[in-house]
């Protein structure tokens, strides 16, 4: 009989499993679109194969366990399937053995959409690169060898817990209620739409006001929520950035690693903010929240919970609804979600076939958060998504509008094309 | 096809902006070089044949359900 593997979740990992259900769990999606090329669901199912054991904490799925949840290896391959009308749907606890991720494709694009506590998007990233690769490989020769490198222990770890500092400082924050985008959410329906633009162009505008790309969406999000509101807002708007903790505490870590940075605006009331001033009003606050002494806060706080001796001993069906509520606490003091990933680089031979990259956040209406966006580049093409729960699609609308307005050339795509159906 | 109202270019293939509804005009988009990737229409098919995970006792699984 073969030996039962598991491993524990890493910190963040408790956080998303907790809001888990048969019926919804935190996704998100990673999607390459080939130049001139149909996707052959036998060479990737090849590929898949090949690299699985390169990669063994993807090829997990999260059980509930007493006292906590955690991750059963499995030797079964992913779902592998063609796209139908319902994208990103939930990747929740089920029955059968296969891991919480899935391969689809659709003629040019091929996509994975994980479970958000196989790793974050760092992690799932280095997955889906060696896929395309392999997948690549098989296309131009389907005799070629995969060379395999075994997994170090490492990649395994859970970083969070190599870096937590016991009894170490926490952050001195007060909760504070966001304002919350007014749009109709509906639960079990989610619509993609993607803003792309050159990369060149739109690092140049945020150079322009002495800003990264990030802090420049940010601004744009934040003035579209204005104009979507349409009347003076009275609590901040706070824009969450999950920030890579790799850049700043070293580990060959391909789990989660990521706290949430935030962007606060607090339009005093006013509804004629010019982009320029929010533009002054934000730079420079990513860099200051993500200097590593409050990193390191974040750190000891997602630490300090889930190792306090009282809450480890607690059985994992009272437990549950406890973190849970905790989290929606926590999304209570957000307005939406920035996810930008950076770029995604292949050597040349591969990234000649490929025309484009878009990373895209699953469905957080769990959260009670109606839309949210991640962002990520390839070839010099910049994909913006949003994540829309539900048919309405105006403040996207204004996001996008502020930024064209901006001077930016951009192009619109949507998983619903004609408008929303 | 262009949006006015939303200043996008959308696909040749859209009748409708997705942002706004509009009926977009047919002008050259000024981000080129791009081709539509569209996404499919069909209805979800329940699946078949998907095996169940096999249940398995042993000590090592213990250790995994009550991990602390």
């Amino acid at each position: 009989m073969t030996k039962y593997r598991w491993m524990k979740t890493d910190t963040a990992s408790i956080m998303f499993s907790c809001l888990s259900s048969k019926k919804w769990g935190r996704t998100f999606r990673m999607a390459a679109v080939f130049k001139d090329h149909d996707i052959d669901e036998a060479i990737l199912r090849k590929a898949a194969e090949d690299i699985m054991p390169r990669y063994p904490s993807m090829h997990t799925r999260i059980r509930k366990g007493f006292f906590w949840n955690y991750q059963e290896f499995t030797e079964a391959l992913p779902e592998i399937r063609e796209e139908n009308n319902r994208v990103l749907t939930p990747i929740a606890m089920r029955e059968d053995n296969r891991p919480d991720f899935r391969i689809v494709y659709y003629k040019r694009r091929v996509a994975i959409e994980c479970a958000h506590f196989l790793g974050d998007g760092k992690g799932a990233s280095e997955y889906f690169n060696a896929l395309i690769m392999r997948y690549s490989e098989l296309c131009d020769n389907p005799d070629s060898e995969y060379i395999l490198t075994e997994p170090t222990e490492g990649e395994l770890s859970n970083a969070f817990a190599e870096y937590y500092i016991k009894d170490g400082e926490k952050p001195d924050e007060a909760a504070v209620k966001a304002y919350h985008i007014e749009c109709e959410m509906k639960k079990g329906f989610m619509q993609f739409i993607f803003a792309m633009m050159k990369i060149d162009g739109l690092h140049a505008k945020a150079k322009e006001k002495g800003m990264t790309i990030t802090e420049y969406l940010a601004a744009a999000l934040i003035l579209g929520t204005m104009h979507h509101a349409g009347k003076p807002i009275n609590e901040p708007i706070i824009i969450a950035i999950p920030v890579n903790l790799r850049r700043f505490f070293p580990t060959e870590s391909v789990r989660n690693f990521t706290v949430q940075s935030k962007i606060v605006f607090d339009s005093e009331g006013r509804t004629d903010w010019t982009f320029d001033e929010v533009c002054s009003k934000i730079a420079g606050q990513i860099k200051k929240n993500t200097a590593p002494e409050e990193l390191q806060k974040q750190l000891n706080k997602f630490g300090g919970l889930v190792n306090n001796p009282v809450l480890k001993i607690v059985p994992n069906f009272i437990k549950q609804p406890v973190l849970r509520f905790s989290q929606k606490k926590t999304h209570d003091g957000f307005t939406t979600i920035l996810t930008n990933t950076g770029n995604s680089d292949f050597p040349p031979e591969i990234a000649a076939k490929i025309e484009r990259f878009d990373g895209v956040n699953g469905d957080t209406s769990g959260y009670g958060l109606v839309s949210t966006c991640s962002a990520v580049s390839c070839n010099g093409l910049f994909s913006l998504c949003f994540s829309v729960c539900g048919h309405d699609t105006s403040w996207p609308k204004e996001c996008v509008r502020v930024l064209s307005s901006q001077g930016l050339d951009i192009r619109v795509e949507s998983t619903h094309g004609n408008g929303g159906n | 096809m262009r949006c006015k109202q939303c200043n996008v270019d959308l696909a040749e293939t859209y009748t409708l902006c997705p942002l706004c509804g509009g009926k977009p005009v047919d002008e050259e988009p000024k981000l080129g070089g791009i081709k539509v990737a569209p996404y499919s229409q069909s209805e979800p098919v329940k699946e078949s044949g998907v095996p169940k995970a096999k249940k398995n006792f042993s000590i090592e699984k213990l250790k995994a359900i009550f991990n602390l």
